[in-house]
């Protein structure tokens, strides 16, 4: 899906008129996502087909704040490039046991495209880095950069005078940390694989010329 | 415009991003046997996430006391490196009557009151105990400090002869403190620290395995 959407930004459009103005806008939010890692264990020595408990690590819903600026390329259509931050914690879980594994930051850069549609709606798309940085064993070795495609929907509203955003968002990026696939030294080598997050955001923009 | 190469590369690495699973840990490989050997056998353990505190009872000599603090304080910090999901962690606490645990030689008076749950005479280097409760099923007994209440709820006495060969007793206090998150055998390979007498002063693989493994597993007994 977002593929699709990224293909549809970039399509050329010859009604395209020339661009121009910038925007800031500030937005805040709230996001959640898929599970760092899962796994599934079994006493040693057990049959297969016993009992197995599954886990999983999951950065629980947190606060994500994001500045952006963007450019006009043309009417409807506009560069953005926006930087966020989630404060954000890790919580394990499993059976019935939940647990604090640490506090989680999140940090992301992203350039994107963001296309106007209709006189409220827009869509974006991009591409960008994401880092996590967190106290907990998983990290160490560090996470490092990851690239991350980010997708979004939303409307801007104009009240009052004050140019207000609603947008959702979604992120995916590959995930993996040294300790995670050396298995904290202990040979059970955990595999990278794929986070998905999810945000709703409000924001208040300055500037124009881009509608 | 968007250049034509960047329409082409921006999907594809869209694609790239989305193609895997979420990220795993395999079934575990390498653990050895860690339940205790009751009938039948059980899986004892702190919650997880649980904050395992201990009171160092070093004695009355600050150079022996020094001494067990710091083999405390060396082997829980390689105990926490071993676990990807802080599933425990150790504190160090003044207290005894605040503590989980209690760590002293044995050449002093035993810090809590040892009645009705009295340590089994090894011979052995160092123990740990701990005693069932008898009320409350799944669950250890807890201590009392003095006739009063506390949380102790595991025992760990360190022979006092230890204190003459300090690496020895950093050996020994971590073994015991592989006990004390719930490993309740011995490892059968010499490589590891829990092994029964292994001279070894670093977690292996197989300990590290097995410390992850018991802390995913479900207890049958929760201190």
């Amino acid at each position: 899906m977002g593929v699709v959407a990224l293909v549809w930004l970039m399509a050329p459009e010859g009604a395209w008129a020339q661009g121009g103005g910038l925007e800031v806008e500030a937005r805040a939010g709230v996001v959640v996502s898929t599970s760092l890692v899962e796994g599934a264990v079994a006493l040693p020595g057990a049959p297969p087909g016993g009992s197995v408990q599954e886990f999983r690590v999951v950065p629980v819903a947190a606060p994500l704040v994001v500045v952006a600026g963007r450019m006009g390329l043309s009417p409807g259509l506009a560069l953005e490039l926006s930087a966020g931050w989630t404060f954000g914690r890790l919580e394990g879980e499993q059976g019935t046991e939940t647990w604090r594994v640490g506090d989680l930051g999140v940090g992301h850069a992203v350039a994107s495209l963001r296309r106007r549609v209709g006189e409220l709606l827009h869509v974006r798309g991009g591409l960008g880095l994401i880092h996590y940085g967190s106290d907990a064993g998983l990290f160490e070795g560090g996470p490092g950069l990851k690239p991350v495609l980010e997708v979004g929907a939303g409307a801007d509203l104009d009240l009052g005078g004050v140019g207000v955003s609603l947008s959702a968002v979604g992120q995916a990026h590959s995930f993996g940390t040294a300790a995670l696939r050396s298995g904290g030294g202990s040979g059970i080598r955990g595999q990278d694989g794929t986070v998905f997050r999810f945000a709703l955001q409000a924001g208040v923009f300055l500037g124009g010329g881009l509608r | 415009m968007i250049p034509r190469g960047l329409r082409l590369v921006m999907p594809m690495a869209a694609l790239a991003v989305a193609a895997c699973d979420a990220p795993t840990i395999p079934p575990e490989a390498g653990a050895y046997d860690f339940t205790f050997q009751t009938t039948p056998p059980s899986v004892v353990r702190w919650p997880v996430g649980r904050t395992i505190r201990v009171h160092v009872a070093g004695g009355p000599d600050p150079a022996r006391a020094a001494l067990l603090r710091e083999a405390f304080l060396e082997a829980a910090a390689q105990w926490e490196s071993a676990v990807l999901f802080d599933e425990y962690r150790f504190a160090e606490v003044s207290a005894v009557q605040d503590a989980d645990v209690v760590l002293f030689w044995s050449i002093d008076p035993v810090p809590v009151d040892t009645a009705g749950c009295p340590p089994e005479v090894t011979g052995a280097r160092a123990l740990t105990w701990s005693c069932p409760h008898p009320t409350v099923p799944g669950r250890l007994r807890p201590f009392t400090v003095g006739g009063q209440p506390s949380s102790v709820r595991m025992v760990v006495s360190v022979q006092g002869s230890e204190a003459t060969d300090p690496a020895g007793l950093k050996r020994v206090v971590l073994h015991e403190l592989g006990h004390v998150l719930g490993i309740g055998r011995h490892s059968p390979n010499m490589d590891d620290v829990m092994e029964a007498h292994a001279p070894v002063d670093r977690l292996s693989a197989a300990d590290r395995a097995t410390i992850q493994v018991l802390y995913h597993v479900e207890p049958d007994i929760v201190p």
